[in-house]
């Protein structure tokens, strides 16, 4: 048996990480058939269900448009049994179809068996957060896999304690909410995995995206990730504090990015001591990718001690603004670096 | 720093006039004597003389050189300055800089020397009764800024700070001028509009939802009504087409009735086939007997044609053998060719004794030839060959030839001469005649007239036939040959005419006998088989008439019989049905028709019953119910209106989702523009820091040399104590103050004596803050508004002064003289 566990598609979720509009709607439309892609691959490779953990929608009350398309997805293929366990994002939300393939959860535990393996689910809410580990009853015969959707680290109005899904029978622990894929081991039986987003939206979200395929045989689970992603975004930080020239600075991009496709998104930070005056538009417009953004985060380096007996109108600038309580570090700093440019005939801000 | 001399070529009242100063050079001149005019020149051998009515107040009284030059010596170093002045602007004068005698590039002493410009100068080292100003300039300020620190003295603050308010204003509040800020702001202000037109379609969509859910349910109830209704009115329609089938199946019963009805007695099929059979076979006997004609025309015409001329087949074959024969005959006729003779045969010789002729012709041609012959032998010449003796005279001739050429060449030339001509002429004559031929000659004119007769007689006959051989011979062969073929010709077709006659006369017989045989039997004919092939026919068809007379008039006695029989069973069947025997088959016709209609009624009345049963028992009818059809128009029509209602709601919302798409976007917009505007402002704030803090600073530098300037000040003051009435200083902007009771009062409350003293404290301090090496001063009548107390006072000063910088000193009073 194969089983595909996927989570976080978000439909209905806006992109603002690209600014070109052209651009953004093609990836938009890249985003929203993702789960199509998912669907596909099932169908092709003859997967019967489809576990989804949490977030399917960006909102409690999705676009109409964005429920057609799922609904139409769920009701086009109904071979497939998807289960759906709500996210924190749609918790609310009411579905207002049924299906006979369309398997839904609720704040109280629910399982649904296929053959021997057993799929739970529960949705977090306030009221059953602290019942829910205790209420976990799985019968150590059966494969066992558990959906939630929540968080593994932060203690907040999501948290999942995994401390207290451990020896539980768990085989798999099919998670959802954290959008960067991991699979680790939850105990000596089982597994726990964010299988992340079907694809990336801002830069928050870099690096390959997909779900996991689960392969049951033998009572085991052997879980697979598949790159679902039409385009990886990538977010890289580069040092130009040691470039003298814009054409430098060029180069230290282009060495950094050399190996990424030309279909991807890049989001190049540039950072250290350093000032870049000239147009980054001009920069970004340079490099041929699908998208590429450079955003300026460099500090200028002005030495102070150079002006701490300079006798002259300079000297006297930089005291009098260091002595300036009422301002910040940074706001000294920025004075400093316009004030010094003007006294040098040229205003830069 | 010192003015140790002047010249002046020409200036105002001077005129090549030379001045040397010492420590304290003073000039008590009366007015109008040169005493500002000398000051002037100095300062104006120092700078650009500005204006043009000044170049014209100083231009010399006398006509000559226009200028001078000035001798200075600073830090151990002569500087001599040369100019010539130009009545009108500055760019024409001369000027010459010599350092140590050396001539230099430098242009404006004054600016060279003392870091200050004209206006500079006059504020500080020129010192002038008239001009109280205390105000610094930018010159002095940075030479004085100079001092304390090494800054471009080029430096313009003013320009620096303008530059950043410039750049301020890109990112200001202020609505006079067109900033990024406001831009933003603007663009912000709309797109927070656009914003909140989006949320209030947001907050309108839950509302649309909502309704689009009302509007769905109704739908959902209409369509269930509808669907009811249209179920009663499907059971209706079954009832309806049951009737409809029942209905049909009676119509059907009926149609059947009115068949039965029409006819007494309905006959079997087979019957009316047997009543018709008979009806055609009466008609058929009738036709026979009565219509049978043997005396038509043609019946007639052969009747009259063969009996009046019989005939057999027999005759026909012979007739036929004969056409086969004369045929033949025509065909060997035609093949037997006579040869053709050509038509100038016949001319030549028909009617002509050409053998008689071609005799004569050989005759003369003998004679001819004869003739000829004989007329050729008699001209032939005989040459008789023999020994000439006219050799011998020759060979003498030749040898006295020689001889004389021989005494030629002796020297005997005369008689050689003459020996050799002699000798040439004779041998040359003797050769000549003993080689002339001699030759035989006969008489043969009678040869000659014969020949000539014997051909006139030869070719008088021949001319008749024009031949174009050469000779006579062959033309006489020709002839011959000719005339042989010609005969032959004649002969021939004489033989064939003979034979032809022959056939000729057969086939004319035949001919007669084959159409006088025909004519009996065809008035015309063109072709003598295709005729005998028409008779032919005609004599088969006229055998087969009279067979079949005789066959008919045997068949007729029993043909009578069976009619009758068969017209009385006719008759009595019309009796029964009450119509003639004429109408008898057309009204079997019609009953035959009748039971085929009939029959598929029949058939089509079980059919239905059958259906009808299925149908019953299929739809569970109930014979005894009833139903009606139901309109539904109105239904229908309002379940359309509604679902177009849903319809446009349903637009609208996915129209309006459409739109709401860009409110994350618009939103993530205002977040960049509200960045934007905080980061202009901030942008304003941090040029705002920076021109405070250059001001700050410009003013703590200005603090700097204040400080010792106002030392400097207070103790030029303090000298001079009993002067001023309160203490005086001034300000950082060096705005001169009194200070009353510990505050400081603008300078207007000094009297015209202590500004006076005042100014000369200030500028005194200047110059000695702004030079380490102290230049000289000149001090143009300064003290007109000092009293005789103030005045010792303030003398008393510059003599002070003089020990330590050169004072020039112009008076018009010997009275205010140090």
């Amino acid at each position: 048996m194969k089983i595909i566990h996927a989570a976080d598609i978000h439909l209905g979720s806006p992109l603002s990480s690209i600014d070109d509009s052209l651009k953004r709607e093609k990836r938009k439309n890249e985003i929203l058939h993702s789960f199509e892609r998912l669907v596909e691959y099932a169908k092709n490779n003859e997967i019967n269900i489809i576990i989804l953990s949490g977030d399917i929608f960006d909102s409690n009350s999705p676009y109409k448009k964005d429920k057609e398309y799922f609904y139409h997805l769920v009701e086009k293929n109904p071979q497939i049994t998807f289960l759906y366990l709500k996210g924190n994002h749609d918790i609310s939300g009411k579905f207002d179809v049924t299906y006979p393939n369309l398997y839904l959860f609720n704040d109280s535990w629910q399982s649904y068996r296929f053959d021997n393996v057993v799929i739970s689910g529960i949705e977090l809410t306030n009221e059953n957060k602290k019942a829910i580990y205790p209420s976990l009853k799985l019968n150590d015969k059966d494969i066992n896999i558990v959906m939630m959707h929540g968080d593994i680290l932060s203690k907040g109005p999501n948290f999942i304690s995994l401390k207290d899904l451990k020896n539980k029978n768990i085989d798999y622990l099919a998670l959802g909410h954290i959008h960067e894929r991991c699979l680790e081991k939850l105990d000596d039986r089982g597994y726990y995995a964010y299988s992340g987003c079907l694809e990336g939206r801002g830069y928050d979200e870099a690096g390959e995206k997909g779900f996991y395929v689960l392969n049951i045989e033998n009572g085991k689970i052997n879980p697979e990730f598949i790159i679902n992603s039409q385009r990886i975004i990538h977010s890289i930080e580069i040092d130009i504090s040691n470039a003298k020239t814009f054409a430098e600075v060029k180069d230290l991009i282009a060495d950094n990015i050399n190996d990424i496709s030309s279909n991807d998104i890049i989001r190049i930070y540039l950072v250290g001591d350093n000032q870049i005056d000239e147009d980054l538009t001009a920069l970004e417009n340079y490099f041929s990718y699908f998208y590429l953004s450079i955003k300026d985060k460099t500090k200028r380096k002005i030495n102070y001690k150079d002006y701490e007996s300079d006798l002259s109108l300079r000297g006297e600038f930089v005291r009098k603004v260091l002595e300036n309580n009422d301002l910040t570090e940074e706001e000294k700093n920025e004075i400093i670096y316009v004030g010094l440019n003007a006294l040098d005939g040229e205003v830069k801000i | 720093m010192k003015i140790k001399s002047c010249h002046i070529n020409g200036f105002g009242v001077y005129q090549n006039v030379d001045f040397n100063f010492e420590d304290l050079s003073q000039f008590v001149l009366d007015n109008g004597k040169g005493k500002s005019t000398l000051a002037d020149f100095i300062k104006y051998m120092l700078y650009d003389m500005p204006k043009k009515d000044i170049r014209l107040k100083y231009a010399p009284f006398k006509e000559g050189a226009y200028g001078g030059s000035l001798i200075l010596i600073y830090d151990d170093k002569e500087y001599r300055v040369e100019k010539e002045f130009d009545y009108k602007s500055a760019t024409k004068d001369t000027e010459k800089v010599y350092l140590n005698n050396t001539l230099t590039d430098i242009k404006g002493l004054g600016n060279y020397l003392f870091k200050v410009d004209l206006e500079g100068f006059i504020r500080t080292i020129f010192i002038n009764g008239n001009d109280l100003t205390i105000e610094t300039n930018s010159t002095i300020n940075s030479k004085l800024n100079s001092l304390v620190a090494k800054t471009d003295e080029d430096f313009d603050l003013n320009k620096v700070k303008n530059s950043l308010k410039d750049t301020k204003k890109l990112y200001g509040t202020s609505a006079k001028t067109t900033s990024l800020y406001l831009s933003a702001k603007k663009e912000l202000e709309e797109k927070k509009d656009e914003m909140i037109s989006l949320k209030n379609l947001e907050k309108a969509l839950d509302l649309n939802y909502a309704d689009l859910k009302i509007k769905e349910d109704e739908l959902n109830s209409l369509n269930e009504l509808l669907e009811a209704k249209e179920k009663e009115n499907d059971k209706a329609r079954i009832y309806e087409t049951y009737k409809e089938k029942k209905n049909n199946i009676l119509k059907l019963q009926n149609d059947a009735d009115n068949i039965k009805n029409k006819y007494p007695k309905l006959l079997s099929n087979e019957e009316i086939k047997n009543i018709k059979n008979d009806i055609n076979e009466y008609n058929r006997l009738n036709i026979k007997i009565n219509k049978e004609d043997f005396n038509n025309p043609e019946a007639l015409k052969l009747n009259e044609l063969f009996i009046n001329n019989p005939i057999t087949e027999e005759d026909i074959k012979n007739i036929d053998s004969k056409i086969n024969e004369l045929e033949a005959k025509k065909l060997e006729l035609k093949n037997k060719n006579q040869i053709i003779i050509k038509e100038e045969d016949v001319k030549r010789f028909d009617g002509f004794d050409v053998e008689k002729e071609i005799d004569d012709a050989k005759e003369a041609l003998v004679d001819y030839n004869n003739l000829t012959d004989a007329l050729l032998a008699s001209k032939e010449v005989k040459v008789e060959k023999h020994f000439n003796l006219l050799y011998i005279p020759a060979i003498i001739s030749f040898i006295i030839l020689v001889l004389g050429i021989v005494l030629i060449v002796m020297d005997q030339l005369i008689l050689g001469i003459i020996l050799a001509i002699a000798g040439a002429l004779a041998s040359i004559l003797f050769i000549l005649f003993a080689t002339k031929p001699k030759n035989k000659t006969y008489d043969n004119t009678n040869f000659i007239l014969e020949h000539r007769k014997a051909e006139k007689r030869l070719t008088d006959i021949l001319a008749r036939y024009r031949y174009d051989d050469p000779d006579y011979s062959t033309k006489l062969s020709h002839l011959i040959n000719d005339y042989e073929e010609y005969k032959k010709a004649i002969e021939n077709n004489k033989l064939l005419d003979d034979a032809n006659l022959k056939l000729e006369d057969d086939i004319s017989n035949l001919k007669t006998e084959i159409e006088e045989f025909l004519n009996k039997y065809l008035p015309t004919y063109d072709e003598y088989h295709e005729a005998l092939r028409t008779i032919n026919i005609r004599l088969d068809r006229y055998n087969r008439f009279v067979n079949d007379k005789e066959q008919f008039e045997k068949n007729n006695v029993i043909n009578k019989e069976k009619l009758t029989e068969i017209e009385n069973k006719l008759n009595n069947i019309s009796k029964e049905y009450n119509i003639s025997l004429n109408e008898l088959s057309s009204f079997l016709d019609d009953m035959n028709n009748d039971l085929g209609t009939l029959d598929f009624v029949n058939n089509n009345i079980e059919k239905n019953k059958i259906e009808l049963n299925e149908f019953e028992k299929e739809n569970e009818i109930d014979p005894n119910l009833e139903f009606e059809l139901l309109d539904l128009t109105e239904l229908k029509k309002e379940k359309e209106e509604k679902q177009k209602e849903f319809n446009t709601l349903n637009s609208k919302i996915l129209d309006d989702e459409a739109q709401l798409e860009r409110l994350p976007y618009l939103e993530g917009e205002c977040v960049n523009l509200e960045e934007k505007i905080a980061s202009y402002k901030h942008k304003a704030k941090i040029i705002d820091e920076v021109i405070n803090s250059l001001d700050a600073a410009d003013n703590s530098l200005k603090e700097k040399y204040i400080k010792p300037l106002k030392d400097k000040f207070v103790n030029y003051a303090d000298d001079l104590n009993s002067i001023f009435k309160d203490h005086i200083t001034f300000d950082k902007d060096f705005n001169l103050k009194l200070e009353r009771e510990g505050k400081l009062f603008d300078d207007i409350h000094l009297s015209q004596g202590e500004r006076t003293i005042a100014m000369l404290c200030y500028r005194l301090a200047l110059i000695d803050n702004m030079y380490l090496d102290k230049p000289f001063i000149i001090l143009d009548d300064p003290f007109v508004n000092l009293d005789s107390k103030n005045l010792n006072e303030a003398l008393k000063l510059v003599k002070k002064l003089s020990k330590r910088s050169q004072i020039i000193y112009f008076t018009c009073i010997v009275g205010r003289k140090v």
